[in-house]
């Protein structure tokens, strides 16, 4: 009669949880159920991060629209929650600077959605510290970005925000919030990746870190000076045996099935959806053009408008990543693709060339595999 | 004691750690609180869980949530009753019911 199922935060959903899962989500996609979205609570940011996506006067609140007030937000999540919203991602700009977050994170938690938070980590009030002690999120995720205060700072170009985050961290493991810490990992913080990790072990916090810096979403190029080049991200990722594992698996298990040519292969505008912290409801993130606007009309009539139903379907994917089975190493994305080169529809060379480079990394894995599966003579 | 008499007058309502949620045809039981070591979990129930469930509203007994089964579900009285006590202590033990004191 019943099932319990990991939801996968620590890395594995297990088997019952798999099944589950995958039966899940093809009734999901099915029936076009919005069951994972990401809420903006605000663009404003603390922090000056070199490298962010957003806009410099989105960041600091200059020539912005209103944000949406906390009840619109927890009448919007009433209606995602109705609507068969399960994961909702509450994030920013800095999402814990807005005073009324943990009134609108309760609400979310109380409709039954799990409910992931990022957050800088410098802004750890008593009452966010509260509220996620009685309402334990699904997870929170803090963005580190050096393991030194120069090279955090460097980055963030704020002083003293190292020493907030590492307090802000101690003080949520101390009263037992489940962390997790990740980093944008850049040319600046590139040679503190481990110590990065260590102190992540040191706070008992799983770890993990991203490269892909895009352009800002105004299409500034800056961020992307920033970037490592592709032969040493994949280097750094396959350095990790588990991550290396992971996507040596993924890799096998994906090339098996038909990958589909549609421009969008992922679940925006299907199972998927983000709202921005004026109300401006897309796809996805990175989905460029206009939204539809919340401030006049449901969530409902949003999520059923041509803008979601059509998404997917409106154009096909660019000719050379049709046939290409790196198509889902190399973060394929049309949306990054519209950031990076102007256009939905003409791929990324950083991505290509990361795709090449990971296939051939999980090719010598494999080959690093079956050579210890031999008997030693 | 056989698992039939084990089956009481006892009464049950969820706890307030949970919340019920109905996706993609799926009964999902999400815990918002309580016991730590559930919260990265969620509990998924099939159709007869869920009518079990439906009837755990702080009224019915153990035994009435079994007879009403037994009208609805073509399942032999044994393997319901043993299926029902195995579905009650699960639900205890995940913290997920209440029992209800008259």
């Amino acid at each position: 009669m019943q099932c319990v199922h990991d939801t996968g935060q620590n890395g594995d959903t297990g088997q019952n949880g798999r099944e589950f899962f995958e039966r899940f989500y093809v009734k999901v996609n099915q029936n076009r159920i919005p069951v994972s979205g990401a809420i903006e609570l605000t663009s404003r940011c603390n922090l000056r991060c070199i490298h962010c996506y957003i806009t410099c006067d989105h960041r600091c609140g200059r020539n912005s629209p209103a944000e949406l007030s906390a009840r619109r937000w927890m009448d919007l999540i009433d209606q995602i929650a109705d609507a068969g919203c399960l994961f909702l991602l509450i994030t920013g700009g800095e999402c814990l600077l807005r005073s009324d977050f943990p009134e609108i994170y309760r609400h979310a938690c109380k409709k039954g959605l799990l409910v992931t938070v990022f957050t800088n980590g410098t802004n750890i009030t008593e009452k966010v510290i509260d509220v996620f002690e009685k309402y334990p999120p699904h997870a929170v995720e803090i963005s580190l970005y050096g393991a030194t205060a120069s090279t955090y700072e460097e980055i963030t170009h704020v002083a003293g925000s190292f020493e907030k985050c590492m307090q802000g961290i101690s003080r949520l493991t101390d009263r037992g919030v489940h962390l997790k810490l990740k980093t944008m990992l850049m040319r600046v913080n590139m040679a503190e990746l481990e110590d990065m990790k260590h102190l992540a072990e040191e706070f008992g916090a799983a770890f993990r870190f991203d490269a892909m810096i895009l352009p800002r979403m105004d299409g500034d190029p800056a961020p992307l000076k920033y970037r490592v080049r592709p032969e040493q991200v994949v280097a750094k990722e396959f350095a990790d045996q588990k991550r290396a594992k992971q996507q040596h698996d993924f890799y096998y298990r994906m090339n098996r099935k038909d990958i589909s040519t549609d421009l969008y292969v992922c679940g925006a505008g299907m199972n998927m959806f983000h709202i921005d912290a004026f109300g401006i409801m897309r796809p996805c993130m990175m989905v460029p053009g206009a939204g539809q606007n919340l401030r006049n009309r449901s969530f409902d009539q949003a999520w059923h408008s041509d803008t979601f139903t059509q998404f997917s379907r409106k154009e096909k994917a660019p000719v050379k990543c049709r046939s290409c089975d790196e198509k889902m190493l190399c973060g394929y994305c049309p949306g990054f693709f519209k950031l990076e080169t102007g256009s939905e529809t003409a791929a990324s060379n950083y991505l290509c060339e990361i795709g090449r480079m990971r296939k051939q990394a999980i090719l010598n894995f494999h080959t690093k595999e079956v050579i210890h599966d031999q008997p030693i003579p | 004691m056989t698992i039939a008499e084990a089956l009481s007058e006892k009464i049950w309502c969820p706890s307030g750690h949970v919340v019920t949620r109905k996706i993609a045809d799926e009964t999902i039981l999400v815990p918002i609180s309580g016991n730590l070591a559930n919260m990265q979990r969620i509990f998924t129930i099939n159709a007869v869980g869920a009518s079990v469930w439906a009837m755990m509203d702080g009224k019915k007994t153990e035994e009435e949530i079994r007879n009403a089964l037994q009208q609805v579900f073509d399942v032999e009285a044994v393997q319901l009753n043993k299926d029902l006590f195995d579905f009650i202590e699960q639900l205890k033990q995940s913290d997920l019911i209440l029992e209800q004191t008259v």
